[in-house]
């Protein structure tokens, strides 16, 4: 077989995960030192029940070990982390994983959706507009990039639910199902649109610059006049051997905007109700809940790092260059 | 005699660029012929017009900023400029291929060698997969490319510059075209490495009954491999033969320049032979011969009067000196 | 060569930022809006506080031109007042982005070694973290008031012009006049000071326009979540906030609807008036 080959691409990968280690652990000691800040550990909360006496105060911080380095209860905090304890809701009055665990699969999906609408919008578009460099649909594409990156999503969102949901009543506007309707994957659908909409059109802008320029260098390529020269077709030269190739750079872009991705989901759950980890935050930030903010906050940690590792190795299998080498 | 049959013909060319929405003309009245198994050599500096040349042969000059205002290119006896643009993709790459100057820049850096191999067959629907495979393994044994099985599964920038320019010519073979276009094939390649590919495109031409079109700017290349030589300067043609008359009595003040700054071992560094001046910017052509401002030979009527090209015994020259026919001492006292 | 220093000419900088039709237009919205917001209060009596309660909820009309709120307040004084937050937490924050910035970009680019790695890597982490979750998080612990919300923006906004003086710095460093400073004896910080910075300092031109404009919408942002400037203040983040409300939504858009139009507008405008500068500034652009 000729296909496979090369240096394998399994040590690349590993490599990858391995570089990503520190990045998470000085984000989550981060995070942890942020909540020993925090009001409200679980001693206090017994403290302000039950008035207790300072030395008894005292032996209870002790039995919690609250009294031990901050970095021998970072430790033990990343190792319940690894087991899924990540604590209990002073609210809820439920384990923290649970709660978040219950969320994560509704925030996954709205931002995977939006990010793919995202993309097949945004890179046909961007090949239209290399294309024909100054033409019409060009100076479309660029406009609509240019709104897309000035559009506050929040603001886009609620222009979204006034016209389509409100004013027209073609699509819901909130939650992830009608109210006491069945479970259908219709249902579930329509109310995805809107705020996948919403989420996409925020990142549109950037792929779609990244890809015209992207194209319009690599139509530059001396493999490029190769490709024609071959006697391939227009389309063929441009989608097989140039976007081919511009894909790389669009997957830098896709991976330094998955942080805005996630911190504009937040804001766009919760205009739209959508039961995802980002609302549950904001819920957890009115009501005080610290343990769940900081558990939210560890969590998009962990989906941020897994984007980023997922598009590391999307790196490695589209540029043979970087994951073999000589 | 099927010999003599032209494979590609050229009359007349010319090609203009719009510059900010003026047209200027980058080549103009180009006119050559190649036969079967026939090298023509097109010499001259950067700029000079060898490169439009050769690729308005293969109309893959950029369609919004240039245009072939005139003349004929017939490949096979047909003529290129009325095919369309689908006409002319199947041509491409099977009855004429081309190759360039920097083999990594010209090999698609994501995809394996076999795959770029491949394609070319697959998309002119030559060959199915499997025999895609095959044939490219095979072709790649021709080139002298050792273990070509293996090389198959390799990316470009895991072989060296030399064995990519192999690749490139197999690439051009597959097909068996009647006319490869080699542009500047060995300009960036070690000297050892230049000899061992122009000899394996002289294999090759043997083997393969193909014609070549030799662009460079290096008359030590032109020497090893062509049988005609035409020398271009400033978007003209200024003297055109055979190999033998152009090297032993060359006419155009030009060409016996390119020929004197050829470096030599016998020759001492510092007498090295430069030719004086700059060529004319392209939208400021003079009236006159073009190349006067650099001609040691150059007079009053050669800054007023553009010269034709002149025919002597098949040897033209663009210059005055020629109008007679061959003159012995322009070659003479020079040195 | 690439003439890094583009400011010389002060003249042909404004002449060819002029060209830029577009970004000449934002330039000008821009700059009446600011005046609007800062001058007109003190012409005008315009209160964003006053509580007019015999209009609660009122559309637009001859005493409250843009309506009132729910709890009866002038939407368009709140605005104005509003846009003076709002511009001001932009234009502060990008300072402080730009105060941490360029330090560590100037040091991680002229230093190289141990400094390089250790700004590479923060940059890395702040990249690769949601700068408004963090904010959500510490405001959720310290609360928020409209210093530090300055403050936590500015910090978070702190990678893009490292990174921009930390190329440039590299490309800089090895110039001849660098290494004629050192032969001369002058120090580090000499040198950083005195000669490399006045030669990186133009791509910072470029940034402010866009750092202002993300600046603002992270602001609007954090506001709207209720995170951000909180009320009685106004900001236009917070007074879209009441949107978050279905009735309001719905039924009393002139509520909710300028303060949005003029955020978009003046986000667009800023940007505009970025390319404006990057295309003054960078001859590459040039056509």
């Amino acid at each position: 077989m000729y296909v496979k080959g090369g240096v394998p691409l399994p040590r690349y990968i590993f490599k990858r995960i391995l570089s990503t280690i520190p990045v998470f652990l000085i984000l989550t000691f981060l995070v942890f030192v942020l909540s020993d800040f925090a009001p409200g550990n679980a001693v206090d909360i017994v403290a302000s029940e039950q008035k207790l006496s300072q030395e008894a105060y005292d032996a209870l911080i002790h039995q919690y070990g609250l009294d031990r380095p901050l970095l021998v209860r970072y430790g033990d905090w990343l190792l319940d982390l690894m087991q899924g304890e990540m604590g209990t809701s002073l609210r809820a009055k439920a384990p923290i994983f649970d709660l978040i665990s219950q969320r994560m699969g509704p925030t996954l999906i709205l931002m995977l959706s939006g990010l793919v609408l995202a993309i097949v919008i945004a890179i046909p578009l961007g090949v239209a507009a290399a294309f024909k460099p100054y033409s019409f649909w060009d100076n479309c594409s660029s406009t609509l990039a240019f709104i897309g990156n000035a559009m506050p999503s929040f603001f886009l969102a609620l222009c979204v639910l006034y016209i389509f949901s409100s004013k027209l009543g073609l699509l819901p506007g909130s939650g992830m199902y009608s109210a006491g309707g069945a479970h259908t994957f219709g249902d579930f659908l329509s109310h995805l649109i809107l705020p996948a909409c919403v989420v996409a059109f925020t990142l549109i802008g950037d792929i779609v610059k990244q890809t015209r320029a992207g194209l319009l260098e690599v139509l530059n390529e001396d493999y490029i006049k190769t490709a024609r020269a071959k006697g391939l077709g227009e389309k063929a030269v441009i989608i097989k051997h140039g976007l081919r190739n511009s894909l790389i750079p669009i997957i830098t872009v896709i991976s330094l905007s998955i942080p805005y991705i996630v911190g504009g989901a937040v804001v766009i759950e919760q205009i739209f109700g959508w039961p995802g980890i980002g609302s549950l935050m904001i819920s957890s930030i009115d009501g005080r809940d610290f343990g769940v903010v900081m558990g939210v906050a560890t969590m998009i940690c962990i989906i941020v790092m897994c984007c980023n590792i997922v598009l590391d190795i999307l790196y490695g299998v589209l540029d043979p260059r970087i994951s073999r080498s000589k | 005699m099927e010999l003599q049959k032209p494979i590609l013909q050229v009359e007349n060319l010319q090609v203009d660029f719009l510059v900010k929405k003026h047209s200027i003309t980058a080549v103009s009245d180009v006119s050559f012929s190649v036969n079967r198994r026939r090298t023509l050599g097109i010499v001259g500096e950067s700029g000079c017009g060898k490169s439009v040349t050769a690729t308005s042969i293969m109309r893959l000059l950029p369609k919004q900023t240039s245009r072939i205002s005139k003349g004929k290119i017939l490949l096979d006896g047909e003529d290129i400029l009325t095919k369309t643009e689908d006409e002319m993709r199947a041509i491409r790459g099977v009855k004429a291929s081309m190759i360039f100057q920097d083999p990594l820049t010209c090999l698609n850096p994501v995809y394996t060698i076999g795959k770029q191999l491949c394609e070319v067959l697959l998309v002119h629907k030559l060959a199915d997969k499997k025999t895609a495979v095959d044939r490219s393994i095979e072709m790649l044994n021709k080139v002298g490319i050792a273990d070509a099985a293996k090389k198959m599964s390799a990316f470009p920038h895991q072989i060296s510059g030399g064995m990519r320019q192999r690749v490139m010519i197999a690439m051009a073979m597959l097909t068996n075209p009647l006319l490869l276009i080699a542009d500047e094939p060995t300009t960036a390649l070690d000297v050892t490495i230049q000899a061992q590919i122009l000899e394996l495109m002289e294999k090759l031409k043997e083997d393969f009954d193909t014609s070549i079109l030799m662009i460079t700017h290096d008359m030590g290349v032109i020497a090893d491999v062509a049988d005609y030589v035409m020398v271009m300067y400033a978007g003209e043609v200024v003297e055109h033969g055979t190999c033998e008359e152009l090297f032993d009595n060359p006419q155009h003040p030009y060409t016996v320049g390119l020929l004197k700054s050829i470096p030599r071992v016998d020759q001492d560094k510092e007498a090295l032979y430069t030719i004086e001046g700059m060529v004319p910017s392209i939208d400021n052509m003079p009236t006159g011969c073009r190349f006067a401002n650099r001609c040691p030979h150059a007079t009053k009527r050669c800054q007023e009067e553009h010269p034709g090209l002149m025919d002597h015994h098949g040897h033209k020259v663009r210059c005055w000196l020629f109008e007679g026919g061959c003159q012995e001492e322009v070659k003479h006292d020079e040195e | 060569m690439t003439d890094t220093n583009l400011l010389i000419h002060k003249e042909s900088f404004v002449k060819k930022f002029v060209k830029h039709k577009m970004a000449t237009v934002a330039f000008i919205i821009i700059a009446l809006e600011v005046i609007l917001v800062y001058v007109g209060p003190l012409i005008f009596d315009w209160d964003p506080y006053f509580i007019d309660t015999a209009a609660l909820g009122a559309p637009p009309s001859a005493d409250h031109i843009l309506g009132t709120d729910t709890i009866g307040r002038d939407i368009f004084a709140r605005l104005v007042y509003g846009g003076q937050i709002s511009i001001m937490v932009g234009v502060l924050s990008t300072v402080v982005s730009f105060i941490i910035g360029i330090p560590l970009g100037l040091c991680a680019g002229y230093f190289k070694g141990k400094t390089e790695i250790l700004v590479m890597r923060a940059v890395d982490i702040f990249q690769s973290f949601p700068g408004m979750v963090m904010i959500l998080v510490l405001v959720a612990i310290f609360g928020s008031s409209v210093l530090t919300l300055i403050l936590m923006i500015g910090v978070m906004g702190w990678v893009s012009p490292a990174k921009m003086i930390y190329s440039a710095t590299l490309s800089v460093r090895e110039k001849d006049f660098v290494d004629s400073a050192k032969t001369l004896g002058a120090g580090h910080l000499t040198i950083l000071v005195r000669h490399i910075l006045p030669n990186v300092v133009s791509p910072i031109w470029i940034l402010i326009a866009f750092r202002v404009s993300s600046a603002m919408l992270m602001e609007s942002s954090l506001s709207f979540l209720g995170a951000g400037i909180t009320a009685p203040q106004a900001s236009w983040g917070n007074i879209i906030n009441a949107a978050q409300n279905a009735t309001v939504l719905v039924k009393e858009p002139w509520i909710w609807l300028p303060a949005g139009i003029i955020l978009f507008v003046t986000v667009i405008c800023i940007n505009l008036i970025g390319e404006g500068v990057r295309d003054a500034l960078d001859p590459k652009m040039k056509r």
